[in-house]
C-alpha cells in the first residue's frame, strides 16, 4: 500500500501545476465524470469555457432541483403516488435540473444516510422519501451538523432505522430503548468504529490496536437520547398520531427517558434538558469528534473520485471541513471543493500499471447514457421503468438491500486488486449475473428505450443519438466524438483500432452508431473513471 | 494503513492447494488410480459416467439477525414463564406452539413458531435438527470474562456488519479474512473435475462466505446463469458484437481496475455457455416448489445438484441470503409472515433431494448476523449475540438438540445485559462439525477454521457436536501434498485459462 502510494505522491507535484493548465474538453469531460451524474457534450463546451473554478462557482448558486414538488404537483392531479412515479420524478429531476453538482452530491449523500424503499414504510410514504431526498440536497452545500441533525430527525429514517415511535426504558416491564439509530448514526453516519487520524488512518493503542470509537455501553446510552420521536400530528399522539412524513419528528417528553446520559469523550447531557435538547447535544458531540472530518473526506472521495485516495488526500478534505478558511466546521461546500479540486483528483491518468480512479457505479452507467445523450420522449416526462434495475445492476437509488449500501467502503475484490491492498467498493455488486445482465440492460437503453411498451407509444423515453449517426458514415469520426463523451479522450489505442476495425462491417449508420455506444459502455475503459 | 492488507493470506497458511488434479468423484480416495492415471482427458472420460461420491453444503442465511428465541421456544409450564416473563409483549401464546419431542430435551419441554409446520414434520421425521445458542467466539468465555476483560470478545460484537462477516469466516478476531467455505474450496477445490465453474455457487451475490484465499464463488439467479444477449448469434450484426467484445475482452490492461472488470465479464460469458447446457439437459424435477423467491432459490440449487455429473462436480457449496430479519419493530407480525417462507423452502428442497436420491448428501443448515435480546424495546428486539440454528438433511441426526438451549431468565450466568446472551456453542464448533462432514481432513481443518483449537482437538476421535453422520471419507489422507495450484477458480470467471498476471 505505502508503495502504491509512493507513484501518486511522486507525481503529484508535476500534477498540480498541470491542474492550472487551460481546460480541455477531455479535461472537461472527466471532470464532470467526477462532478456530475454525466455530461452532455453541451456541457462539456461550456465547463471548458468556464474553467473548473468558474464552473464549480457556477453550480454553487443554481437553484436546487427539489423531487417532492413536482411529486406533489402529479398527487394534486389526483394520481395515487407509488415508488415508481417517485423514480420517474427522480429522473425527471437528475435528467432537466441544472443544479448538476448539487444532484450528484446528495446522490453520494443517499449512499451513506441510507434509506431504502425495500422497507415498506419507505416504499409507501412516497413524498416522505422524496422528502428525506429533498433534505439531502438542501444540505449538499449546507453545514453537516445540520445535514446529521435533519438525517437524525426525518421520519422516514425513523421509519427506517426504527428510532420512530422509541419508547424510554419500562424496567418493570423488562422494557429497554430500541438502539438501532444509536448504533447505525455512529457507525455509519458520523463517526466510524474506530479512532481515526486526519488522514484517515487508523491510531493505535500501545499494542498496535486499533482504538474503538464507542462501546455498547455508549450505545445504549445513545439509545435513550433518541427516545421519544414520533409524528408531528396536527393532533399530537405520540403512539397514534397520524403520520407526517415530510415534516421532522417531534418530541414527545413523557417519552424520552428521563435522567443524565452519558455522551462520547467524557461527555454528558444532564438530567435538566428537554429530549430535543438532548438530541441536539448528542449531535454536537458526533459533530464535534475528530473523526468526522476523515470519515465523511474518505467517503465523498471515493463516490466522486478515486477508492484509493492516498492519506494526503484525505487530510486535505479533512482539513476543509475542520476549517472552511473562516474558522467554520463542516461547511460542505468547503469539502466538495476540496474533493474536486485536489491535485490528486486531477491528476491526469498515467499510462503506466495503475489504479487512480474508480470503478462506475453499476446504475450510473444507466444514468450516464441518458444524461450524455440527452434521453426523451414525446411527452415530456420520464416513466423510466427501473423494475428490473436491482437485479440488473445490484442498484437503484434508495433500494439499497441494507443501511449498508450496495457496497461497502473497504470491499477488496479477490484478485489482483486485493492482494495489492487496494479498495474497490463498486466491484462489490458485480457477479456473473450483474455483468451480463447490465449489459443486456445498456443495450436495450440504446436500441430501444428506457421503458419497454408503455401504454402511449410517444412515451418511449430514447436517446438521442443523431449527432452519431450523422458522424457514423466516418467510423474515426464517430469514435472520436464518442471518446470524448464517454471515455474523457482517453480512450487507449487499441481500443479505438478493434472498434474501427469491427464496426467498418456494419453499413448501417444507425446500427453503427448504436453498436459503437453498446461497445464502448460495457468496455473496461469506459467502466473505469480513471 | 501500512501493509495491513498484506497480512489477509499469511495467517491463514492457505498458501498451498491440495492438489488432485482433475480426478473423478469416484477416483477420490483410491491412491493407485491416482497413482496411475493422471491424465485429464482419461480422467474427463470418467466422470461423465461416474457416479461416485458427491457431497454439498447449502446455508441458508438469514440477514439482519434472526430472533430464533421465537423459532425455538420452551413450552413447559416452569419454562414458558420464564421465557414470558423476559419476553413480555414479545412472547408467543403457549397454546399456539407447535408441539416437538427432542430425543434429549435437557429437562424441558418445547415448541416450535405456530407457522412452521413443515419444520415441525421434518424434526419428527428426523431429517431436521437444532443447534442452540450458537455464536462468534474469539476463545471459549465466561460472564465474567467478558466483564472483566480476560477473555476476547468478537470483533464490533452486536453490529450486522461484523457478525455477519464473522459468522462467514468463523474469525471473529479479524476483519480481513476470507470466508470459511471459501478455505474449504481453497483446500478441496481440485477434487471437482470442472475447474471452469467455482465448487461455490450463490444464488445471492457477491457473500465473504465463499470468498477464499484463492477461491471465489460463481454468482446465479433463482433461473440459472445469465448470458449475454446475442452473444454468439448468427446475424452480421452478432458477429460484430461477439468479434469485438472477444477482442476488448482479450487487451491487456494495464489499469488493475480495468483488467478486473474485463476478467469477470470474459468469466461470466464463458461460465454461462458451460452451467446452461448442463441445466438444459436436466429432466423436470417432479417436486413442485412455491412461488416464493427462497423456494425458487432453493429449486435452483437442486437443479444444480441434479447436474452435478455433468457439470463434472463432487463438492458444492450454496449460498442463500434471505434478509429482513432486523426486527426492531414488529417482530410478531414479521416473523408470522416470513417463517411460512422459510418452512416451506426448507421442506420442498428436502424433498428434491430425496427425489433426486441425495438426500444423505446434501446438508443444509442456517446462519445469522446473530441472536436478538430476549427483552423488548417496545416493538421489537434489539442486536444480541447467541442464537439458534437448524441443520436438514439425511446425514443429519435429526429429531434432537445438540449445543445448550439456554436459560431464559435476565441476569442469568450467560446474560451479558437485556438478554444478550453468551453463546455456549461456537461457530468454529458448528463449522467443524459440517466441515469435516463435507470431507475436509482432520489436519487440514486448522486452514478451514484457524481458531479451531480453541474449542476441539483435530486429532480427537469424537466428532465436534455430532450432528452429522461422519463422512464416508475425507480426501486428505488420500492424496499427495505439496504440487502445484492449477485451476484457481477466479471471481466469477472461467479459470484456468489465459488471465495474464503483469
Amino acid at each position: 500500500m505505502a508503495v502504491a502510494f509512493a507513484v501518486i505522491a511522486a507525481s503529484c507535484g508535476t500534477l498540480l501545476a498541470q491542474s492550472q493548465e487551460p481546460l480541455t474538453p477531455r479535461r472537461a469531460s472527466r471532470f464532470l465524470a467526477q462532478a456530475t451524474l454525466g455530461a452532455d457534450w453541451e456541457e462539456i463546451q461550456r465547463a471548458t469555457q468556464l474553467g473548473l473554478e468558474g464552473w464549480l462557482d457556477d453550480q454553487f448558486q443554481q437553484p436546487i432541483g427539489y423531487h417532492e414538488p413536482p411529486l406533489q404537483a402529479i398527487e394534486n392531479r389526483g394520481v395515487v403516488l407509488d415508488s415508481a412515479i417517485r423514480r420517474a420524478v427522480w429522473w425527471e429531476q437528475v435528467m432537466e435540473s441544472p443544479d448538476l453538482l448539487r444532484q450528484r452530491v446528495a446522490l453520494a449523500l443517499s449512499e451513506i444516510y441510507v434509506i431504502s424503499d425495500n422497507v415498506t414504510a419507505v416504499d409507501d410514504n412516497v413524498l416522505g422519501t422524496a422528502n428525506y431526498y429533498d433534505m439531502l440536497l438542501s444540505h449538499s452545500f449546507g453545514n453537516f451538523r445540520d445535514l446529521l441533525r435533519d438525517v437524525s430527525l426525518h421520519p422516514i429514517m425513523g421509519a427506517y432505522l426504527s428510532h420512530l415511535r422509541n419508547e424510554r426504558s419500562d424496567p418493570s416491564r423488562g422494557r429497554f430503548p430500541d438502539e438501532n439509530y444509536a448504533r447505525e448514526v455512529m457507525q455509519l453516519f458520523s463517526i466510524g468504529l474506530f479512532e481515526l487520524n486526519i488522514d484517515g488512518t487508523l491510531q493505535r493503542d500501545g499494542n498496535g490496536n486499533a482504538i474503538p470509537t464507542y462501546d455498547n455501553d455508549d450505545i445504549t446510552e445513545f439509545a435513550k437520547i433518541f427516545t421519544g420521536l414520533s409524528f408531528d400530528s396536527a393532533f399530537p399522539d405520540f403512539r397514534n398520531g397520524l403520520p407526517v412524513w415530510d415534516r421532522p419528528m417531534e418530541m414527545y417528553p413523557p417519552y424520552h427517558e428521563p435522567g443524565p446520559k452519558f455522551l462520547l469523550r467524557g461527555n454528558f447531557v444532564p438530567a435538566s434538558q428537554t429530549g430535543l435538547e438532548d438530541v441536539e447535544s448528542a449531535i454536537d458531540n458526533l459533530f464535534q469528534h475528530p473523526n468526522v472530518g476523515p470519515f465523511l473526506a474518505r467517503r465523498l472521495i471515493q463516490r466522486m473520485v478515486t477508492s484509493n485516495p492516498s492519506p494526503a488526500y484525505i487530510r486535505r478534505v479533512a482539513e476543509a471541513f475542520n476549517n472552511n478558511g473562516n474558522n467554520v466546521r463542516g461547511d460542505m461546500k468547503a469539502v466538495v471543493r476540496a474533493v474536486l479540486l485536489d491535485p490528486e483528483a486531477r491528476t491526469w491518468p498515467t499510462a503506466a500499471v495503475s489504479f487512480e480512479g474508480r470503478l462506475r457505479e453499476s446504475f450510473l452507467r444507466r444514468v450516464h447514457l441518458a444524461r450524455a445523450f440527452n434521453a426523451a420522449n414525446l411527452t415530456n416526462d420520464f416513466p423510466i421503468d427501473d423494475r428490473s434495475a436491482p437485479v440488473n445492476f445490484g442498484q437503484r437509488p434508495m433500494s439499497s438491500p441494507t443501511v449498508f449500501n450496495f457496497f461497502l467502503p473497504d470491499h477488496q475484490p479477490q484478485g489482483d486488486i486485493g492482494d495489492r491492498g487496494l479498495y474497490a467498493p463498486e466491484f462489490q455488486i458485480i457477479t456473473a449475473v450483474t455483468a451480463i445482465a447490465s449489459a443486456d440492460d445498456l443495450e436495450s437503453q440504446i436500441t430501444s428505450g428506457m421503458n419497454r411498451a408503455p401504454l402511449n407509444p410517444l412515451a418511449v423515453v430514447r436517446l438521442d443519438l443523431s449527432d452519431e449517426i450523422a458522424l457514423a458514415p466516418n467510423v474515426t469520426a464517430l469514435i472520436d466524438r464518442l471518446d470524448l463523451l464517454m471515455t474523457y479522450g482517453n480512450m487507449s489505442g487499441q481500443m479505438r483500432q478493434i472498434l474501427v476495425e469491427n464496426l467498418s462491417r456494419l453499413s448501417d449508420p444507425g446500427e453503427r452508431a448504436q453498436m459503437a455506444l453498446y461497445l464502448i459502455s460495457i468496455s473496461p475503459e469506459y467502466a473505469v473513471i480513471q | 494503513m501500512k501493509d495491513d492488507r498484506k497480512k489477509k493470506d499469511a495467517p491463514e497458511g492457505v498458501s498451498r492447494r491440495n492438489f488432485l488434479g482433475t480426478a473423478s468423484c469416484a477416483a477420490v480416495g483410491s491412491t493407485a488410480l491416482f497413482s496411475t492415471v493422471l491424465d485429464l482427458g482419461m480422467f474427463n472420460a470418467l466422470a461423465s459416467t461416474t457416479t461416485g461420491d458427491y457431497k454439498a453444503l447449502v446455508c441458508l442465511f438469514f440477514g439482519g439477525g434472526i430472533d430464533s428465541f421465537n423459532l425455538l421456544v420452551p413450552s413447559g409450564p416452569a419454562e414458558y414463564a420464564e421465557y414470558a416473563q423476559v419476553r413480555q409483549d414479545l412472547a408467543l401464546p403457549q397454546i399456539d406452539l407447535l408441539p416437538i419431542a427432542p430425543a434429549t430435551p435437557q429437562g424441558r419441554q418445547f415448541g416450535l413458531h405456530p407457522n412452521v409446520p413443515e419444520l415441525q414434520t421434518l424434526f419428527a421425521n428426523g431429517q431436521l435438527a437444532f443447534l442452540n445458542n450458537v455464536g462468534t467466539l474469539v476463545e471459549p468465555m465466561t460472564l465474567q470474562q467478558y466483564r472483566d476483560g480476560t477473555a476476547r470478545r468478537p470483533l464490533g460484537l452486536f453490529s450486522h456488519s461484523d457478525q455477519q462477516m464473522h459468522w462467514q469466516t468463523s474469525i471473529p478476531d479479524r476483519r480481513n479474512a476470507s470466508g470459511w467455505a471459501g478455505r474449504m474450496a481453497d483446500v478441496l477445490g481440485s477434487v471437482n473435475n470442472n475447474q471452469n465453474i467455482s465448487m461455490n455457487i450463490s444464488l445471492s451475490g457477491q457473500n465473504t462466505f465463499q470468498s477464499g484465499n484463492i477461491t471465489a464463488h460463481y454468482t446465479i439467479t433463482e433461473n440459472g446463469s445469465r448470458g449475454l444477449r446475442g452473444y454468439g448469434g448468427p446475424s452480421l450484426t452478432d458477429q460484430v458484437r461477439t468479434d469485438s467484445i472477444d477482442n476488448l475482452l482479450a487487451m491487456n490492461y494495464q489499469h488493475v481496475f480495468e483488467q478486473a472488470f474485463a476478467d469477470r465479464m470474459r468469466g461470466a460469458i464463458d461460465a454461462h455457455l458451460e452451467f446452461s447446457a448442463a441445466i438444459a439437459a436436466l429432466p423436470p424435477l417432479q417436486t413442485v416448489f412455491s412461488q416464493t423467491q427462497l423456494s425458487q432459490d432453493f429449486r435452483m440449487v437442486a437443479q444444480t445438484i441434479q447436474a452435478r455429473q455433468s457439470l463434472g462436480m463432487c463438492r458444492q457449496t450454496f449460498f442463500i441470503s434471505m434478509g429482513g430479519w432486523d426486527h426492531h419493530d414488529e417482530v410478531l407480525v414479521n416473523q408470522e409472515n416470513m417463517l411460512p417462507i422459510v418452512s416451506a423452502a426448507l421442506s420442498e428442497f428436502n424433498a428434491a433431494m430425496v427425489e433426486l436420491g441425495v438426500e444423505n448428501d446434501v446438508t443444509t443448515f442456517t446462519a445469522s448476523d446473530f441472536g436478538r435480546t430476549l427483552t423488548s424495546n417496545g416493538r421489537g428486539s434489539d442486536h444480541a449475540w447467541g442464537g439458534n440454528h437448524i441443520i436438514m438433511g439425511g446425514a443429519v441426526r435429526g429429531g434432537d438438540f445438540y449445543g445448550q438451549y439456554p436459560n431464559l431468565y435476565l441476569g442469568n450466568s450467560l446474560d451479558t445485559g437485556r438478554g444478550r446472551l453468551i453463546p455456549t456453542t461456537s461457530t468454529d464448533l458448528y463449522f467443524a462439525e459440517l466441515a469435516l462432514w463435507y470431507g475436509v481432513a482432520p489436519q487440514d481443518l486448522e486452514i478451514v477454521l484457524p481458531n479451531i483449537r480453541r474449542f476441539y482437538d483435530p486429532a480427537s476421535p469424537t466428532p465436534p457436536l455430532g450432528i452429522v453422520s461422519p463422512a464416508t471419507q475425507s480426501f486428505g489422507p488420500m492424496y499427495p501434498r505439496g504440487g502445484n495450484i492449477t485451476g484457481s477458480s477466479r471471481p466469477d470467471r472461467a479459470g484456468p485459462r489465459g488471465r495474464k498476471r503483469r
